[in-house]
């Protein structure tokens, strides 16, 4: 199938027309010399030099047709070859990564500004993130403390169901806390994931992890596979941190109502939605 | 080789034959010295293995604990427990509880484990 919107096709189209018309009019030309020269003389001879030089040249003009498009289509791809490196390089950017400075390389003279704002945008873009990310850890680390102390004074009052109240509100609030310090040590991890993780046995170990807070708000967990392993790419605290992530977020949103199926759907649906799920406004 | 890995994992598992512990959930007592069990203060009797489950669902009380870690707490190495072995031995338990009115709940978490805890005004 022929991508009539590419800049080959552009110019192989515009070419060939060119050669044509110029072929026509080269064609016309000699034509219109050869019956002149023919009248001229009246000689059989000299129509027949002159229709021997008029078939020598008519033959080249083909195959300087064909040379000149390839030429064109070669000069194009060799030319846009860089581009398409650049793509490849772009489309592996992940949050919290960015690609090493791009106007550097070798690129045609018309791409170079491009490639200097796409630059830009990137730098501008990973500052905007990496202060995003640093505001929720500074936020955490600085609720931490007065967190403590508020649990501390909570477990010196008397007991009563107040006081049991405020300290489960404060033991939540604690989790937030210590989620959004995980989440930030997640998105501050590596962004390339060469190991492997067994994620049946994690869902079991976070589902187990959850189960007595699960049980204390009506909730039922359980888990259900019809496989022995799912081996999925990734690192197994990071894993484990986002998979306890999910289940306390669900949980806190009582989003988790029944049972926490495991698969791979889990890896591929849930933590790309982190970050997603973690700007939603809690009830 | 093999026994003495047997006679370490009889400490393990029975860790309050060397420290003395006297665990309590609800109103149940057992002591791990004398192996006795209490509700209440009256004494009950259970099977071997209810006794190995209940202990240690009460070592771990208020946590999900595996079945994985109950087959292995209850059976020794060269035992091939029947693959319903756990749910058996707590239902056997649940019900020797109840009719003794132990003031405690066994969870089950399918799939993951059981969890041994006071029951509570749960909170929705």
């Amino acid at each position: 199938m022929i991508d009539r919107t590419t800049l080959q096709f552009s110019l192989a189209w515009r070419l060939i027309l060119l050669l044509v018309i110029v072929s026509i009019a080269v064609v016309a030309g000699l034509w219109w010399d050869v019956c002149q020269v023919s009248a001229g003389y009246e000689s059989d001879l000299a129509h027949a030099v002159l229709l021997d030089f008029f078939a020598d040249i008519v033959w080249a003009l083909p195959v300087v047709a064909i040379a000149t498009v390839a030429m064109g289509i070669w000069a194009i791809r060799s030319g846009l070859a860089p581009l398409r490196a650049l793509s490849t390089e772009i489309s592996r950017v992940r949050p919290g990564s960015r690609p090493a400075c791009l106007a550097g390389r070798a690129f045609p003279g018309e791409v170079v500004p491009l490639v200097a704002t796409l630059d830009e945008a990137f730098a501008r873009l990973h500052t905007a993130y990496e202060a995003q990310r640093h505001f929720a850890a500074n936020a955490a680390h600085e609720l931490r403390t007065p967190l403590a102390i508020l649990q501390s004074g909570l477990e010196r009052l008397p007991q009563s169901e107040e006081t049991r109240s405020l300290r489960e509100d404060t033991a939540r609030l604690s989790r937030i806390v210590a989620q959004l310090l995980e989440l930030a040590r997640i998105e501050s991890g590596p962004a390339t994931i060469s190991g492997s993780v067994e994620l049946k046995g994690l869902v079991a170990d976070v589902a187990a992890a959850m189960g007595p807070l699960a049980y204390g708000r009506n909730v039922n967990v359980g888990l259900q596979s019809q496989v022995s392993a799912i081996n999925v790419r990734g690192t197994s605290g990071s894993s484990r941190s986002a998979l306890l992530f999910w289940a306390d977020h669900a949980l806190e949103r009582n989003q988790l109502k029944s049972e926490c199926h495991s698969g791979s759907h889990v890896e591929a649906q849930i933590v790309p939605n982190l970050p997603d799920r973690a700007n939603q406004p809690r009830d | 080789m093999q026994e003495l890995i047997a006679r370490l994992r009889a400490l393990l598992r029975r860790p309050g034959a060397v420290l003395g512990e006297r665990l309590g959930v609800g109103n149940l007592t057992f002591d791990s010295r004398t192996r006795t069990l209490a509700v209440a203060g009256r004494p009950l009797s259970l099977a071997r293995r209810e006794l190995l489950t209940l202990e240690t669902l009460m070592r771990r009380a208020g946590r999900v604990v595996s079945k994985d870690v109950l087959l292995d707490q209850i059976y020794e190495l060269d035992e091939q427990p029947p693959s319903n072995a756990v749910p058996v031995h707590v239902h056997h338990l649940r019900r020797s509880l109840i009719e003794a009115d132990g003031e405690v709940e066994i969870v089950t978490f399918r799939g993951i484990g059981y969890m041994l805890s006071e029951p509570r005004v749960r909170r929705r």
